[in-house]
């Protein structure tokens, strides 16, 4: 026998061992259903000094089912002045759970590129362990060294797709530490004990199963369970707070943010000039597009900065800066005016922001806005084309956290409502006898429906704008003749004037001429086939459409068929579609109406439906016969 | 006669004004605004543009420094501001390579100058640097103060290593509008550049003259000045259907050719394939990684202990590269050097091309067939360069077979690709085989990317198509659908890529041929009922018989193109179905036949309605595109073909109750 003989002997036991832990045989067969990962062991100890740094060690073992559940093949970290990786390593096993490879410090990768108006002086450190065949399993160890930071990072279970055979949380912190800490999507208990002058928490969960990943789901970010805390005492770059509740976490931003509203004599002048004899809400709109217009986006963060705003004097000087700076800008404007201003936190997004809880102070927010109290109004400062008052989905129906001079205070921001969010359009279509139309129309869009076109038409050149617009059209375009696109400053309105050559709007067929009735603003949204829905469904988005379309026979032709009307009623909207016709030509008149749904999964084919025959009776054609 | 006149007005160094047949361009001094400039609304040759750079000035000097020799890049730019909507040109972000000291950034200056003319300086505090990752750094910029109507200029000098490639490629034209750009080089008489170069137009400035250059470090020496000017460039903009915008790009690049030191002997760089081929075959982290056992052991015996000797010859290239494809997982990139050696990716289960396709050369050759290392430039990397030996050109590599007639390629980036095809990206019109014995370049054809739809329907008074359908993916459209249905369930996956517009669509009966046999052409065979192929209106039905196709929207929406539309593939698309006809009813019009050709037979449409007999008809849609790439000229005949083409899937059939 061979000496490396023995030496394999001698590491067999360990090496089965670890053949039976990640083995994918040892997954019970209820967590493979709906499941891309299943979580094997994830284990993380946070131990909190009594200087306010922190240590947090964390073990994360996901075997991966199949390419949708890749994301769990990386592990990523970010890296700021307070925060450092110390470690971050990693283990790649087989199908058996056999041990293939062990990752190298070169195998870490450092990216910190920020878009062209970004700078920060943050970093991010990750490492992707990939194996060409699946399922394959992957192990992450990390730790992160915090000098201070403002929150104590959650710890996400499971998200949408991923089931979990072991979960441990441990928090060591000094005898005497306060905090709340809450679950969310999953019961979780908490065991408590003290070693010395260390108190323990600890909570311990598995054996969880996936959700499925499916569609217009009313999970935030898709995740649907995790642990999350609320220090009472914080202290970061210097600063020192309570988070108790959402009164004091909003005591330390408004401390924080308050008193950096001095500006240069001449801005100061000019406020007075410019808004002297003018009513509030004058005055406000005044100052408001002052800031639009001089100031861009610019986001620099560094250290507290990510927290603090800069000086209103700095964005007057610079004029630029980011949420933070330029919502204090306009703050510190209105201050001159005799307008009051109070900042807030929100998270701003176009998919929605996660609930707000009254009693667990933990903020999510991303995002800064200026509220007026006198007015009950929003200003979101860093956009260039928003008139005065108006939020978008970006911001709209959420809560905010108010930093009131009397500490923090939760709201809720206004929801845009059916009305305002409204498409108005008025077509006519000259049709040729080859099967293409000129089609000229006027169309009014409000709230929502205007977010993208008012961006187009007050922050985008002209070009970009033909090019969206022939892109994005639901009909082929030719040629364009008018396309005068139009912001209203005042209200969240834009109208669009247009004029242009469809080389193919209808399909001919012989003597006969195929007209599509609604093509230039169709309807058409299909969800996908579900039987066994398991998930709620949430579409928030709710709107009006209402639309005249007149369709001008080529001469010589004649209607042969022309659909008789349609409507459609469901709690979920309404859908009306009527034809006239006339000698030569067809009037079509549409009416959708559509309202915000939440519905339980056991609805999700009655709302599937709904949106099916919706979209069948929008694809409605005429028929139209040349006289011979 | 007007070069040598020049050349002494610019020795002589007064008035630098530069005169030539059609234009006359006046450089502006750094911080000098001409009032008219000020004033300036808009840009008159782009006439939607929001900004404009007014000069773009640049210098490559390759020049001795302490640290030997260097490229010395002077960079020097001026931009107007039309209006709000260019806000954004005042955050500069300029890359350079920080790793090792390569590069040197030094000297940024930055000034804002108002509409009133009055010059701001911008200070250092708006200056930040951004460590994007080990090798690269970038200089960020905000301006402030940035307001409509004003000129941002800036300049700053770097110095760089890299003089094979006289530090990088100018762009002389950018996706704003340029009114004036210009690049001198200094090229000293021990140095011979070859030129890389793509211009709309006859250079509006080409000079040369000689300089005699004095040096701290070493002896005087002449050198040659070259001046390239270029004026009233439009802003260019990404389009669908191109290569790389970079082979568009009005744009100069510089490959070192040779280096003769008095009293030394030529050192060439740019000397024959035949010498390229075998310096780096000589080269250890190239050649070496397949010539050399050691860099392969271990992948050696693994696939030795998967394939059997036993196995025939004839089967072994097909093994390999399954081999191959299935034990590296490609991690994305392109590279022509293996990370380090063959093994250490077999080891770490991921790779590069490099990588895989190395280890696939190496297997061949250790199998005894003639097997070579293939460099290529991938789409969009750009064209490559076949006048000129340099490696630099190419950014990937496919393993290349000298067997049977042609060879074959192989590339190992997806398992369910076959011997003979490599990516898409990868076509590019040819690539060269890193093989001293026969340096050579190889044209190569992208294959057929096919598909056929064969069907037999019964319709009924409903509206609903019941019947058998065949589909045939051949070429890369095999190899597409492999690897797309990994991980689907056959129902699940021909549901969702078949008659995707009707949705009530059900499918079932489903059979996979030929699945596993990635050379052959993928054929599947189901039963499917369409619900609302047809609608009834009164006596009428009115169908629409072609379920699915090549494209069912035209993909061409722009109205302009600038530069041509470049397909990666000929393309072949065939759609025939036989229909019964419910009972009673009658084909009330047969719709006249159509047929289209592209320029130049670039592609044909055909398309036709037929009875069969009283109650059966057959409809017929086919096309094909053999031609690569169509000029602006002939967009217009390409969208309209792709119009047709839409317009016959849209195609409905009147049927009348009789």
């Amino acid at each position: 026998m061979k000496p490396f003989s023995l030496i394999l002997i001698f590491l067999a036991p360990a090496y089965l061992a670890a053949q039976i832990e990640y083995s994918i045989v040892g997954i019970t067969p209820e967590l493979l259903k709906h499941a891309n990962v299943v979580v094997r062991n994830h284990e993380t100890v946070f131990r909190l000094e009594a200087d306010g740094g922190a240590t947090m060690e964390e073990t994360y073992v996901a075997t991966i089912l199949n390419e949708e559940g890749k994301s769990a093949s990386v592990m990523a970290e970010s890296e700021d002045p307070f925060q450092k990786v110390k470690m971050l390593k990693g283990r790649v096993f087989d199908v058996m759970g056999q041990l293939v490879r062990s990752s190298k410090d070169e195998d870490v990768q450092v990216f910190g590129g920020a878009a062209e108006y970004e700078f920060s002086d943050n970093r991010t450190k990750y490492l992707q362990l990939e194996y060409p065949q699946f399922p394959y399993t992957v192990e992450f160890r990390k730790k992160v060294v915090m000098k201070s930071f403002l929150f104590a990072p959650a710890s996400i279970l499971q998200s949408l797709g991923v089931a979990v055979e072991h979960w441990h949380y441990r928090l060591e912190a000094p005898n005497g530490f306060r905090f709340q800490w809450k679950s969310q999507g999953v019961d979780l208990k908490v065991k408590e004990s003290q070693k010395g002058n260390t108190s323990i928490w600890e909570w311990d969960a598995g054996q969880l199963k996936a959700l499925p990943d499916e569609p217009y789901n009313p999970y935030f970010g898709d995740i649907t369970s995790s642990l999350m805390f609320a220090f009472e005492e914080i202290s970061y770059d210097g600063a020192k707070g309570k988070f108790k509740d959402w009164k004091t976490v909003g005591e330390f931003f408004y401390g924080l943010n308050n008193n950096r509203e001095t500006l240069t004599p001449q801005t100061v002048e000019l406020v007075k000039k410019l808004t002297d004899g003018k009513s509030t809400r004058e005055k406000i709109a005044i100052l408001y597009k002052l800031t639009q217009e001089q100031c861009r986006y610019v986001s620099i963060q560094l250290g507290i900065g990510g927290w603090q705003t800069l000086e209103a004097e700095f964005v007057d000087k610079k004029k630029y800066g980011d949420c933070k700076a330029l919502s204090n800008y306009t703050q510190a404007l209105l201050k001159v005016a005799g307008i009051e201003s109070w900042e807030a936190s929100i998270y701003g997004s176009d998919e929605g922001a996660p609930a707000c809880d009254e009693s667990f102070p933990r903020p999510l927010f991303n995002h800064m806005i200026l509220y007026i109290p006198s007015e009950d109004m929003w200003l979101e400062c860093t956009s260039k084309s928003n008139p005065a008052g108006y939020m978008g989905e970006y911001t709209a129906d959420r809560c905010a956290l108010l930093f009131t001079p009397q500490g923090g205070k939760l709201v809720k921001t206004p929801a845009l409502k059916l009305q305002d969010n409204f498409e108005h359009t008025s077509t006519t279509l000259l049709l040729r006898e080859d099967g293409a139309a000129q089609v000229s129309g006027k169309t009014f869009y409000g709230g929502a429906r205007q977010d993208d076109l008012r961006h187009y038409a007050l922050e985008e050149t002209k070009e970009v704008w033909e090019k969206t617009f022939t892109q994005q059209a639901k009909f082929s375009i030719g040629k364009l003749g008018k396309l005068a696109l139009d912001a209203n400053r005042e209200k969240p309105e834009v109208s669009l004037d247009f004029q242009v050559e469809s080389p193919k709007y209808a399909t001919v067929s012989g003597k006969r001429m195929f007209v599509p009735l609604t093509k230039t603003n169709s309807f058409k949204l299909s969800l996908p086939a579900n039987e066994n829905r398991v998930l709620d469904l949430q579409m928030m988005q709710s709107y009006v459409l209402a639309d005249t379309f007149v369709l001008q026979f080529p001469s010589g032709y004649a209607a042969e068929n022309v659909p008789a009307g349609k409507k459609i009623t469901s709690e979920y909207g309404v859908y009306e579609l009527k034809t006239e016709t006339l000698s030569d030509a067809v009037q079509v008149i549409r009416l959708i109406e559509m309202y915000p749904i939440q519905a339980p999964a056991a609805k999700y084919n009655e709302v599937r439906q709904f949106f099916l025959d919706i979209t069948k009776a929008d694809a409605q054609q005429m028929v139209l016969l040349k006289k011979t | 006669m007007l070069k040598t006149l020049l050349s002494v007005f610019l020795l002589w160094g007064g008035l630098q004004t530069i005169t030539f047949a059609q234009l006359t361009y006046k450089l502006e001094k750094w911080g000098k605004v001409p009032d008219a400039d000020l004033k300036l609304t808009h840009c008159s040759f782009d006439s939607g543009a929001s900004s404009m750079i007014l000069q773009d000035v640049g210098s490559l000097e390759l020049t001795y420094t302490r640290d030997g020799w260097r490229v010395l890049f002077n960079h020097r730019r001026r931009i107007k501001i039309f209006d709000e909507t260019a806000l954004e040109q005042g955050n500069l972000r300029i890359l350079y390579r920080a790793d090792h000291d390569v590069e040197k950034f030094k000297d940024l200056d930055i000034q804002l100058i108002l509409p009133t003319g009055e010059v701001q300086k911008v200070k250092s505090d708006n200056v930040f640097t951004e460590k994007i990752n080990k090798y690269v750094s970038a200089k960020k910029v905000f301006i402030p103060n940035l307001q409509k109507g004003c000129i941002v200029e800036y300049r700053y000098e770097l110095e760089s290593a890299f003089i094979a490639s006289l530090y990088e490629t100018w762009f002389f034209q950018q996706d704003i509008p340029v009114r004036w750009s210009q690049l001198s080089t200094t090229i000293p008489q021990y140095f011979t550049y070859v030129y890389l170069m793509h211009a709309p137009r006859k250079f509006d400035l080409n000079e040369n003259h000689q300089e005699s250059i004095t040096s701290a470090f070493t002896n005087p020496y002449g050198a040659s000045v070259t001046t390239f000017g270029l004026s009233h460039l439009p802003g260019i903009k990404d389009e669908p259907f191109i290569t790389t915008l970079e082979d568009y790009r009005a744009h100069i690049g510089f490959q070192l050719s040779e280096v003769i030191y008095p009293g030394r002997s030529t050192e060439k760089y740019l000397t024959s394939w035949e010498e390229l081929a075998k310096k780096m075959e000589e080269d250890e982290d190239f050649g070496g990684q397949y010539k050399n056992d050691g860099k392969f052991d271990k992948i050696w015996s693994a696939f030795r202990k998967e394939v059997p000797e036993s196995t025939p010859r004839a089967e072994l290239p097909e093994k390999v590269l399954r081999f191959v494809s299935t034990s590296i997982q490609w991690n994305g990139e392109n590279r022509r050097f293996p990370e380090a050696t063959l093994d250490a990716a077999f080891i770490k289960k991921s790779g590069s091309t490099a990588d895989l396709n190395l280890a696939v050369v190496a297997l061949l050759r250790k199998l005894k067939f003639d097997a070579v290392p293939m460099l290529i430039s991938t789409r969009d990397h750009g064209m490559m360069y076949d006048l000129y030996p340099f490696a630099d050109q190419f950014n990937t590599v496919v393993a290349f077979m000298l067997e049977g007639e042609g060879g074959q390629l192989l590339d190992a980036t997806n398992p369910k690709r076959p011997v003979g095809w490599m990516r898409a990206e990868c076509y590019n019109g040819q690539g060269w085989l890193v093989d001293p014995k026969r340096p050579n370049w190889v044209d190569i054809n992208a294959p057929e990317f096919s598909e056929t739809w064969l069907g037999y329907a019964k319709l009924n008074e409903e509206g609903a198509l019941e019947g058998h359908y065949t589909i045939i993916k051949g070429g890369p459209a095999a190899t597409q659908w492999r690897s797309e249905m990994e991980g689907e369930s056959e129902a699940a996956f021909i549901k969702s890529n078949f008659a995707a517009e009707f949705s009530e669509r059900t499918v079932d009966s489903i059979a996979f041929s030929e699945l596993n046999q990635l050379d052959k052409p993928l054929k599947v065979d189901f039963h499917c009922v369409v619900p609302s192929a047809a609608t009834p209106v009164n006596d009428f039905l009115y169908l629409r018989p072609v379920l699915d196709y090549f494209v069912v929207k035209n993909p061409l929406k722009s109205i302009h193109r600038s530069f041509p539309v470049n397909f990666i593939y000929p393309y072949k698309s065939q759609y025939v179905l036989n229909i019964e006809l419910p009972k009673g009813y009658l084909l009330e019009e047969i719709p006249p036949a159509a047929r289209i050709s592209l320029p130049e037979n670039g592609g044909k449409i055909q398309f036709s309605v037929g009875k069969t007999d009283e109650s059966h008809i057959q409809v017929i849609l086919k096309m094909n595109i053999t031609k690569q790439e169509f000029l602006p000229s002939e967009y217009d005949a390409l969208k309209q073909f792709f119009d047709l083409m839409t317009e016959k899937v849209q195609l409905q059939l009147a049927l009348k109750k009789v």
